[in-house]
């Protein structure tokens, strides 16, 4: 407000407003004058007759207020007018869209459609896991009397984190989950593989030598685990796990004497191949638990284990019975079951290669690891 | 007024040739078509007044006429069909909104364009038998399009003078019904106040006519310029800008003049009451003070409940909406 403004006085005179008297002097002016006097377009001797005349008569200055707020108006509106339509349009925020009434409605069953397909994906994803879940795997408790047999030549897993853990110590093996499989140990991946823990003291340097290499390699090898040697043979144990040479699969030991013992979990899933219990100290059991599956044919599998084949410019490696993609690395496998509608809206050329490859594959497509059974 | 005009005859023409040549599309126009108008606007704005105005004031009045607007007008008067539709075409929109401005019913908006039009082609004829056409009020001074608002306005005013006013005092009734009874409901005699005493009633009728009387007087002492403007301002409720527009200053300056005028008032109001009603300063100073304060208190209540409804209104339609 301004400095001086007259409140008292302003109210005073608002309120006058309705007692005004109502005069018309002399001769009242006509459009075309009212009109040019609204717009100062008037010459001044003119301009003062006219508003000596307009402060005294009501109903002129009226006519004449009425004509200078129609032309405010229109200025107003030509302004407006003047303004591009683009940038008239007031934009209404997307999320305000969606809370008007009819959007409303589809926005509240489009959100009811989709939490709906979520909760059926999820049910899905469940049931398929549960069939996937349908893995044997044995668990090799820790048993003291079997330590030496155990440290003498037990297959370690290719993982890097098992590997370490069978360097670090011998007694980490009383520790190591093993699986049955068919007792194929793959040659080809052996010499990575040999996380012997049937490492002794003074041949640690070389173990170390050996196991270096893969500590980084991220290939699931399932291997068999022959039988543990005795403490007469651990020298030869441990010269055939060094000069173990690739392809070559691994032979029980000599003297055969397999004193491990497993609890296999699902008796109908584990197998055994020529009456041998294979073991594998793989990572977790978790991992098992995708890596592994019943084989559909444990004599086909032994008859193509550690065979390496080129499918659709992949390399695989055939280790106990499934094929391994070699450019597979830690990624999550995500399985499906051949014939199955999820597995019919894969890529057809990852379909294409799966089905040249019989039994269980896993292969890497597109960054993503698939197990396909 | 003939006379002078004769006497200032080569200076006119000479400006109606400048006019012609101004003008975008002068539509065939000679200056003899022109001069007829240019005679009557230089007779009613200049010679009225002034008959000794110079050849150069002449100059100057009929330079500040609107060629393109004149030429227009004059063609259609003359019958010219395009200057018609080229009328029609660019004003049809400004009539339309200010007869739906000036139209107390939107349904009776297009009655009142048509017959601005109607009056704009002449419905009349003349003693030579050529139409009486409202074009022949036009002087140029002003634009077109505020030439063809005040027309409208001002047949709005005579169609509906009488309906609008009819319709203004049942509003104020219905206004005054309502906030008598709002009152009574509420108990609010702030809003508007009652007295049960009639000594008081008596009194305070008495003090508000001296006042009036008072202020009535005040306001005519003003100047001419200033009491249009305090009319305008508090009786029109224009707009200090428009108003500043109209007197040709800033709306600023308007502001300025108010602050003034109000100071006058307040001046001649308190010294009209001391003398011609024997109230003592303090009287007046405490009558004015408190009637401010109650004004001030009921309009204050009065625009907080419009403000009030305003904001529930807007969130029961944001909320729906």
């Amino acid at each position: 407000m301004e400095i001086g403004f007259d409140k008292e006085i302003d109210a005073i005179l608002r309120k006058a407003r309705g007692a005004e008297v109502v005069t018309s002097p002399g001769t009242h002016l006509d459009a075309d004058e009212i009109s040019a006097f609204a717009e100062n377009a008037l010459p001044d001797a003119v301009r003062q007759n006219y508003t000596a005349h307009l402060a005294d008569c009501t109903r002129c200055r009226k006519f004449l207020s009425n004509v200078i707020l129609l032309n405010s108006e229109a200025e107003i509106e030509t302004a407006s007018s003047a303004v591009p339509a683009e940038i008239k349009e007031v934009k209404t925020p997307w999320y305000r869209k969606l809370f008007v009434f009819p959007q409303l409605a589809y926005t509240m069953g489009a959100l009811v459609l989709l939490f709906s397909g979520f909760f059926g994906y999820l049910i899905l994803q469940n049931l398929s896991g549960s069939k996937n879940s349908d893995v044997s795997y044995s668990i090799e408790k820790p048993n003291q009397a079997d330590k030496s047999a155990a440290a003498a030549n037990t297959s370690a897993p290719v993982f890097s984190n098992s590997n370490t853990m069978s360097n670090s110590t011998t007694t980490t093996t009383n520790s190591t989950v093993t699986t049955t499989s068919a007792n194929t140990n793959s040659a080809s991946t052996a010499p990575a593989n040999t996380a012997n823990t049937a490492v002794l003291t003074e041949k640690k340097s070389e173990t170390a030598e050996l196991n270096t290499p893969i500590v980084n390699q991220p290939m699931p090898a399932p291997q068999s685990t022959p039988p543990p040697p005795t403490d007469d043979n651990k020298g030869d144990a441990d010269k055939d796990f060094r000069v173990q040479p690739k392809n070559e699969v691994n032979k029980p030991n000599a003297a055969g004497a397999v004193r491990e013992e497993t609890k296999p979990r699902d008796k109908e899933n584990a197998y055994t191949v020529d009456g041998q219990e294979s073991t594998d100290s793989s990572l977790s059991r978790q991992k098992m638990k995708t890596e592994r599956s019943a084989p559909e044919s444990p004599k086909k599998q032994v008859s193509e284990a550690g065979a390496t084949r080129k499918v659709g410019g992949k390399t695989f490696n055939n280790v106990g019975g499934i094929w391994f993609d070699s450019a597979l690395g830690k990624q999550k496998q995500k399985t499906f079951n051949r014939g199955t509608k999820d597995y019919l809206r894969l890529d057809a050329g990852l379909r294409s290669i799966a089905d040249q490859l019989s039994g269980t594959v896993v292969i890497l497509w597109n960054g993503k690891a698939y197990r396909i059974q | 007024m003939t006379a002078a005009i004769e006497k200032h005859n080569p200076t006119i023409e000479e400006s109606i040739a400048r006019l012609i040549s101004r003008a975008e599309n002068p539509r065939g126009l000679a200056a003899i078509d022109v001069r007829p108008r240019i005679d009557k606007a230089l007779a009613k704005y200049l010679f009225r007044d002034n008959e000794n105005a110079s050849a150069a004031e002449i100059k100057a009045f009929i330079e500040e006429l609107r060629a393109d607007d004149l030429c227009l007008v004059l063609a259609c008067e003359k019958g010219d069909e395009s200057a018609w539709s080229d009328l029609v075409r660019t004003h049809d929109k400004t009539v339309k909104a200010a007869a739906w401005k000036c139209a107390p019913k939107a349904e009776d908006a297009d009655d009142l364009a048509s017959s601005i039009w109607a009056e704009l082609y002449g419905l009349k004829h003349d003693a030579d038998g050529k139409l009486k056409s409202k074009l022949s009020y036009y002087s140029g001074r002003g634009s077109l399009g505020g030439w063809l608002r005040a027309i409208v306005s001002q047949l709005a005013v005579d169609q509906y003078r009488l309906q609008a006013r009819l319709v203004q005092v049942e509003e104020s009734r219905d206004f005054e019904n309502l906030a008598n009874e709002s009152s009574e409901k509420a108990e609010n005699s702030a809003v508007i106040a009652h007295h049960d005493n009639a000594e008081e009633i008596f009194e305070e009728k008495q003090l508000a006519r001296d006042v009036s009387k008072a202020l009535n007087q005040a306001i005519a002492e003003l100047s001419a310029d200033d009491r249009l403007l305090l009319k305008m301002y508090y009786y029109d409720e224009l707009k200090l800008k428009e108003i500043g527009q109209m007197f040709g200053y800033h709306e600023a300056t308007a502001s300025r003049k108010i602050v003034r005028i109000q100071t006058d008032i307040r001046k001649a109001v308190e010294k009209i009451l001391q003398n011609g009603h024997n109230w003592s300063e303090d009287e007046v100073k405490r009558y004015l003070s408190e009637t401010a304060s109650k004004l001030g208190i009921n309009l204050e209540k009065l625009v907080a409940i419009l403000i009030i409804s305003a904001v529930v209104q807007e969130v029961l339609r944001s909320s729906v909406l």
